[in-house]
Order: C-alpha cells, then sequence, then structure tokens
C-alpha cells in the first residue's frame, strides 16, 4: 500500500518552476513533492489527508544557505558584543552594542551571571563602528578585576583581554608588535598576530575548541536556520575531526532533525591525496540530511581586515596588499588535484586579485583535466569585475556572494578600505547575472546573522547601514534575488535536481512565511515574517 | 606561564616558498637526529614522505620515529600544535617547525620569543638560487617573499648546483638585513639547529664545508665588551652559542645569524662558546682571542 499523502493548501505557494510559478496546493508523500498546482493536480493522486494549518501562509522553496558556518550554533556560548542586534539560536532578541559603554554593560551582565573561576569570553566585537575610540584593560578590568576577560572581535584576527589576562600569560611586559601599547608605553590589552593570541589561550584555555562536538551546538544552528526559513545549509569550512563528524552523523539521523548540513573540508590542513580519501571515508556515511564531498579552498583573507589580495591601486589608504593563505602556484596545484578527482571546490577569495588567481587556477585545471559541469564556486568574490564574471561565466565558475557585506560594511569599504568607486562593485549581483554567471547570495554565519530574506534584501536595495544606497546599478530585481538564495544556492551546491524549487519529485522543503515577499515593497523584504519550515515533510515552527 | 620545568626547549622555524626544499631540509634533519629527540610540526604529512623503516608507529596526527624523533601534522592551528607537543613526554629536545609556503616564518619565531617554555633557535628561510629572482619580481608573490626574507636569520640558498649562488646573494642580502646567507642547503644538524655534538659539524655536499671551534675563557668577562664582539664576528660564523661567566654572572649566549641574545642562566657547565659556520669560524676565533677567549 501507498503511504499516505499530505496536501497542503497555502495562500500562495512560490514555486521556482517556470512552468508552474505560483500554486497553492502541494501534495507530499515519503517526504517528497508529489504534486504541485490547485486541487486538480494534488487530487489527481487518490485521497489524502488536508493540512490547512498554512492556509493564511506563503510559500517557497526551503531556503539554501550556501555559505554558512555550524559555528553559528556554537558561538553563542560566548556572550554576544557585536555592534547590531541579533537573535539567538533560540530566538532571543540581543540589542547591539552600539558603544564602547554598552559593551562593557553587556559584559558585567554576562560576568554576573558566570560561575567564580571560569573566563569569561564575548564575541562579534567590531570596533570599526567606533571611529578612533578603542577597548582597553581600563575598561574591561571594571567587568571584572580578578577574572580573566576575553573579547573576541568579528574578524577572527584580533582580541581584547583584561589586566589578568596580560598578567597571566606574562604579555604585560611582551615588547612585539602584536601586543599594542599606549602613548605611555603600556600594553593596552588588544592583541594582533599569532604569538600574542597564543600566549593569552595558553593562559587561559581556548574555549572554542571541541564546541561542535558537543551534541547540541549543531541543534543550536538548526534552531536558527528554522527561524530563518532555511532548510539546507553549508558548514563551509570544517576540520571534520571525528568527534564532530560523529555529531553531525547523530544529529542528522535523528527523524525531526530540521536541517540538511553540507560541511566542507578545509583542504589546507592536509594532502590533496589524503583529503580526496578523506572525503571518500566521509561520503560513505551521508544520509537524506548530511552531505559530505565539498571542499574549501581559503586564498587571502578579508577586506575590511586588509587582508584581501587586491590587484591595482590597491586600498584607498595606501595600506600593503593583504595576505595568502595558499600561495598562488600551490593553490593551482591543490586545486587541480581535487579537481581531476571529480569533486567541487569552493574557493573563498575577497579581493579581486584573488579572484583572479581563482579563475587562472579553474582554467589550468580545465586545460589539463577537461571536466563538464564542475560548478566550481567562488565564495565571496566582493571585487571581481566584469571581466572576470564573463570569465567565470565561460568557464562554468559559479559566484556566490557576499550581499551582507553591502549592509554591514559598505560605507566603510567606500571611505576606508575600496574607495567611493570601487565600492559601488562591492557584490555585482547585477553584472554577475548580466554576463551569465550562475549566482548565489549568503551572510557567512557567524560573521554576519544568516537570514536570506535579508540577504536577498542586501542585494535588491543595496543600502548600507548608513542608509545610502551603494551602486545602485547593481541592484536587482525581487525575483532574481529569491531565486538566488533558493534554487541559485542549490545549483552552487549541485542539489538543484533535489532542492531549491516545489517541483514534482523534490524533496517536500518548504519555507513558511507571513506575507508574499513578492508582493510587499522591495524595501519590507528583509521584514517578510518567518513562521518555520518544513523539511522533508515536517513541519518545524520557528521559535520566537 | 609554563608547563614545563627545566630549560625553555630550543625552537627552529624554517620558512620559504614552495619548492624552496624546506622539506628535504626537514627529512634530512630528522635522519640525523639519532640520540636529539626532535619534534617536527608540518602543516600536513604530505611531502615529508619519511623512510618507512625510520617509523616505529603512526596514530591520526603523530608519526613516532625510531630514533626519538616525532613528526605532528598540525593543520593550520600552529597555536593549538605547540601546546600540545609541549605537553609531550618525555619532553621534545627540540621542536622545528615548517612553515607554509607564504606563511611568515617570523610571525611564527614570535611565539619562541613569548613563550618561557620556549627559546627561539633561529628563523631559517630557504630560497632556492634558480627561482626566487623571478618569484620577487612577480606582483602576486613579491610582497609575501620579501615578509619572509626580512624574518631570516640564516638565509639558505637551494639548488646552487642550477644556478650560481653568488648574484642571487648579492640581490638578497638587502632584503635580509638580519640574515647570514649559506650556499647549499645540506645543512648538518650543527648549522640548521644549532646542537653540536662533540668533534666539527660534518662537511657536506654542494656548497659550503662547515667547521667549528670551541672556546674557553682564560680570564674574566665583560659584557661591554663580549657584546660588540659577538656583533662583530663574520657573516661566515652562522652560530655562536654556549655558556659564559660575563661579569661574575653565567649567561647563556646565542647569536644565530646577527640575531644575539645574551639571558641568565644557571652555571651548570664549564664555561665555553662554540663558533660553528665556515672557514670564517677561525677568523672569528682570532677576532675573540683579545678577549681572551681561545681554543
Ligand atoms: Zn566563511
Amino acid at each position: 500500500m501507498a503511504s499516505p499523502i499530505t496536501v497542503y493548501r497555502a495562500r500562495r505557494i512560490i514555486t521556482m518552476d517556470p512552468s508552474c510559478p505560483s500554486a497553492t496546493h502541494v501534495a507530499v508523500r515519503d517526504g517528497r513533492i508529489l504534486a504541485v498546482g490547485g486541487t486538480a493536480e494534488t487530487g489527481a493522486w487518490g485521497p489524502a489527508t488536508t493540512d490547512d494549518r498554512y492556509a493564511d501562509h506563503v510559500l517557497m522553496p526551503g531556503l539554501v544557505e550556501g555559505h554558512s558556518h555550524a559555528w553559528e550554533g556554537g558561538v553563542w556560548t560566548f556572550a554576544y558584543a557585536g555592534y547590531f542586534d541579533r537573535h539567538d539560536p533560540e530566538g532571543r532578541r540581543w540589542p547591539g552594542c552600539d558603544s564602547i559603554e554598552a559593551t562593557v554593560a553587556r559584559l558585567a551582565e554576562a560576568e554576573r551571571a558566570l560561575p567564580p573561576g571560569e573566563t569569561l569570553f564575548a564575541w562579534g566585537f567590531d570596533p570599526i563602528y567606533f571611529g578612533d575610540a578603542r577597548v582597553t584593560t581600563a575598561e574591561l578590568d571594571r567587568v571584572s578585576a580578578t577574572r580573566p576577560v576575553v573579547l573576541l572581535h568579528s574578524n577572527g584576527h584580533v582580541m581584547n583581554v583584561n589586566t589578568p589576562v596580560l598578567e597571566r600569560s606574562g604579555l604585560i611586559d611582551a615588547n612585539i608588535d602584536g601586543v599594542l601599547r599606549d602613548a605611555a608605553g603600556r600594553a593596552t590589552g588588544e592583541l594582533r598576530e599569532m604569538a600574542a593570541k597564543y600566549m593569552a589561550f595558553k593562559a587561559v584555555g581556548n574555549p572554542q575548541h571541541g564546541i561542535m562536538a558537543q551534541g547540541d551546538s549543531l541543534h543550536r544552528f538548526a534552531r536558527l536556520a528554522c527561524r530563518v526559513g532555511v532548510t539546507t545549509a553549508t558548514d563551509l569550512f570544517a576540520d571534520l575531526p571525528d568527534p564532530v563528524v560523529a555529531a553531525y552523523v547523530a544529529a542528522t539521523r535523528e527523524a525531526h532533525f530540521p536541517l540538511r548540513l553540507l560541511p566542507a573540508l578545509n583542504a589546507q590542513g592536509l594532502t590533496a591525496a589524503e583529503g580526496i580519501a578523506r572525503i571518500a571515508r566521509l561520503r560513505a556515511q551521508n544520509n537524506d540530511r548530511l552531505r559530505f564531498g565539498l571542499v574549501k579552498l581559503m586564498t587571502d583573507g578579508s577586506i575590511q581586515g586588509f587582508s584581501g589580495r587586491l590587484k591595482w591601486p590597491g586600498y584607498i589608504g595606501g595600506q600593503p596588499n593583504g595576505i595568502w593563505n595558499i600561495g598562488p602556484d600551490e593553490l593551482f596545484e591543490t586545486l587541480h588535484a581535487y579537481h581531476a578527482a571529480g569533486l567541487q571546490c569552493h574557493i573563498h577569495t575577497n579581493g579581486d586579485e584573488a579572484s583572479e588567481v581563482a579563475i587562472e587556477a579553474v582554467e589550468a585545471a580545465l586545460a589539463r583535466s577537461p571536466r563538464w559541469d564542475h560548478r566550481h564556486t567562488l565564495q565571496h568574490c566582493q571585487m571581481a569585475d566584469a571581466a572576470q564574471f564573463r570569465r567565470m561565466a565561460r568557464l562554468g565558475i559559479c559566484a556566490n556572494l557576499f550581499a551582507n557585506h553591502i549592509y554591514y560594511w559598505g560605507e566603510e569599504h567606500a571611505a576606508r578600505t575600496m574607495g567611493p568607486d570601487k565600492a559601488r562593485r562591492l557584490d555585482a549581483c547585477a553584472t554577475a547575472l548580466r554576463e551569465g554567471v550562475a549566482l548565489a547570495m549568503h551572510s557567512d554565519a557567524p560573521v554576519t546573522p544568516m537570514a536570506p530574506l535579508f540577504t536577498a534584501w542586501c542585494a535588491v536595495n543595496r543600502i548600507t547601514a548608513g542608509g545610502r544606497v551603494l551602486g545602485p546599478e547593481e541592484r536587482i530585481p525581487v525575483a532574481a534575488a529569491l531565486r538566488a538564495i533558493t534554487l541559485g544556492a542549490a545549483y552552487t551546491l549541485k542539489l538543484d535536481g533535489e532542492i531549491g524549487s516545489i517541483e514534482v519529485g523534490k524533496r517536500a522543503d518548504f519555507c513558511i512565511l507571513g506575507q508574499d515577499p513578492e508582493a510587499v515593497a522591495p524595501e519590507a523584504l528583509k521584514d517578510v515574517p518567518v513562521k518555520g519550515t518544513v523539511v522533508g515533510g515536517i513541519p518545524h515552527t520557528a521559535d520566537r | 606561564m609554563r608547563v614545563n620545568t627545566g630549560d625553555p626547549i630550543p625552537f627552529t622555524v624554517v620558512g620559504g616558498f614552495l619548492g624552496a626544499g624546506k622539506t628535504t631540509l626537514v627529512n634530512a634533519l630528522l635522519r640525523q637526529a639519532a640520540g636529539l629527540r626532535l619534534a617536527v610540526l608540518v602543516n600536513d604529512f604530505g611531502s615529508i614522505a619519511i623512510d618507512a623503516a625510520l617509523i616505529e608507529s603512526a596514530s591520526g596526527d603523530t608519526i613516532a620515529l625510531t630514533n626519538g624523533c616525532i613528526c605532528c601534522a598540525i593543520g593550520d592551528d600552529f597555536a593549538a600544535g605547540i601546546e600540545a607537543v609541549l605537553r609531550r613526554r618525555p619532553v621534545p629536545d627540540h621542536i622545528l617547525v615548517e612553515a607554509s609556503g607564504v606563511a611568515d616564518p617570523g610571525a611564527i619565531a614570535q611565539i619562541a620569543l613569548l613563550d618561557p617554555d620556549l627559546s627561539l633557535a633561529g628563523v631559517l628561510v630557504l630560497a632556492d638560487a634558480e627561482g626566487v629572482l623571478a618569484r620577487l619580481a612577480d606582483p602576486r608573490l613579491g610582497d609575501t617573499l620579501r615578509r619572509q626574507l626580512r624574518a631570516a636569520d640564516l638565509l639558505v640558498l637551494s639548488k646552487t648546483d642550477l644556478a650560481p649562488a653568488a648574484p642571487v646573494a648579492a640581490a638578497l642580502r638587502p632584503l635580509a638585513p638580519r640574515a647570514a646567507v649559506v650556499e647549499g642547503a645540506a645543512l648538518p644538524l650543527a648549522v640548521a639547529l644549532g646542537h653540536h655534538a662533540a668533534g666539527a659539524p660534518q662537511a657536506s655536499g654542494h656548497g659550503a664545508t662547515f667547521a667549528a671551534v670551541t672556546l674557553r675563557p682564560s680570564r674574566p668577562l665583560a659584557a661591554a665588551a663580549l657584546r660588540p664582539a659577538l656583533e662583530a664576528l663574520p657573516e661566515g660564523v652562522l652560530r655562536a652559542k654556549g655558556l659564559l661567566v660575563v661579569d661574575g654572572a653565567a649567561v647563556l649566549v646565542q647569536r644565530v645569524g646577527r640575531r644575539l641574545a645574551i639571558t641568565p642562566c644557571d652555571a651548570a657547565l664549564e664555561p665555553a662558546l662554540v663558533l660553528i659556520g665556515d672557514e670564517a669560524v677561525w677568523d672569528g676565533a682570532a677576532a675573540l682571542a683579545a678577549l681572551g677567549l681561545s681554543s
């Protein structure tokens, strides 16, 4: 006997299927889409249970986050000290720390809740929004003069510590560049570079280790995904030690785990031969909600950290060019090895020089080992110009652009990194589409909050946190943006035959909305309420 | 803060671009290191290719060698890798980090300058005589290479059988202001790591012939005279190392390239200073004779 059929009726169903772009009913059997359209289509399969819970809602394909990190579910172990309001996985809204005073108040509140003896860690701090003002030991010692306090910056490279950390680590007397000092020569508590951070973590421990192997980290990530309508997300840079793999396998095997997860192996901690063998072993553990197989390569750093690799004329302030995480020659070799093994590479590039090197590496790999439909994807690819996008289109390279950057750092790029003219083409979605590049867009959570409707809003409006429209010519229509956060992202993961649209035969993954994103004003796209998701036919309600 | 008691562990960083010969050098040092518990930290085991006959056991990220050395793959988390090695028992005699092809070895070396469990025994930067000048002229690579050269205490020119070393050395010297230049990458342990067993270091194949001379004081030394004399040693004295009594107190003297450290220590040994390098060690010895140091 065939399994039962559930028919969901909705105010409107946006399908992303050009042959039936808009529907009212979708029938689900065995976790897959059996029929789409109206009652004529869903009724054709015989008796079904009608489920009216979404009768007043709008359904979209489950949203696909093509570049996030499951660390978003682990990082909330620490106190949030970011500039912008943010929701934790349980749905609690944490107001942004919009001044150094507010940051101190947030840390003090977290400090009071912490058992004696434990180090206080906070994350997400970004002083770029405070002009020349800096946090020093004076502020963090007010949080606690006895307990170690560590404030991690959002860029991942800098941190502030209080006097107990400086004393325990010996950094208070250390005379190296990575320990910032004030005019009087006193250590300010701001630590940069590997060595200074090494000593601080040696003294107080690095609490970031081991968190992703804990069972609830991935559940928290999935809970957060549900709140923003995401049914498939990547964990796009993972060393994947055995305990983490075990945690991922266990969580995704649970019947009600509400997320499909695609971890990408960090290819820079092992040889390509080892990496290829490792992925083959990992793939044996794949299930319908866990897909190993992606490869991640990191070329340069970040633009706002001045570590992105830029072509001439470089940074507007004359800063030296950025750094390579993998040398261009090594990138050519490594990429070719994974390419020849039939794997798909996701290549982090921020600056235009890094994008160019990555494009050349793919071109060289294709010349050595021709291969169709590789879908290697440039991740971030923030400063690519039209010629680079044309070349990407010709070579079959996809772009997953970091549209959230326009809002969060657009003003800084115009004023301090790229200059006002080059900043216009930051995350140039319109050019990518015009030149025929397969397009996705992302949050890079936890760098910025995961919320694809917000990401789409960024690409549609290009409004910065300062309120200006940055590069109006690069705005794209709502429909194109909605496609990029569903089918477009699925395409970059080679899952477009399985998810990304509401079509017969695909997984029954839906995003449940309170309003029609194609009916609201484009400026209101980010405010369309997400009520929850359906993953493999199982409804999940968003935590509020 | 310290996790070990006893003397800090000497720490060496080997840097240089892909193809500069880092791995060849590290392999050679592992083979020579009998009796020295050398811990080698690498990004990945990729090119290390340790002789199967040398491997005692392999587990996960660590390979133990029959001669007491270990090799650890630490991915790109150097800090966690170094901490794990510090907590190993028995404690390693020497830690050698092979930096990635684009890493700044100076940034890694700073760890040893900060951590009281470690003492910096030098930054070796390898450059292949055949290709380094072309890399230097490449705008995508030149700045990364310059950063590496700036950090060098010993600048080791490899592939000197494929290209004349002298013009390359002349071009690189101003970019590596603290470094002594060594032509030929077949370095004995004494030169590469500063571990000097009794007897002169073995002469090697291509390039320089190495020598060592041990000097002992015949009269009390004054810091005011010792430091400038050590700073003035000829470039061919690649290392100077030993325990001396200066102004009545025991000190450890370590010079590699132009990096000189004179640090207080416990006087457990008879005072002596070893000069390691090419034939210039004899000129160096002659210069130090004026302070009463003689072989
Ligand atoms: Zn990322």
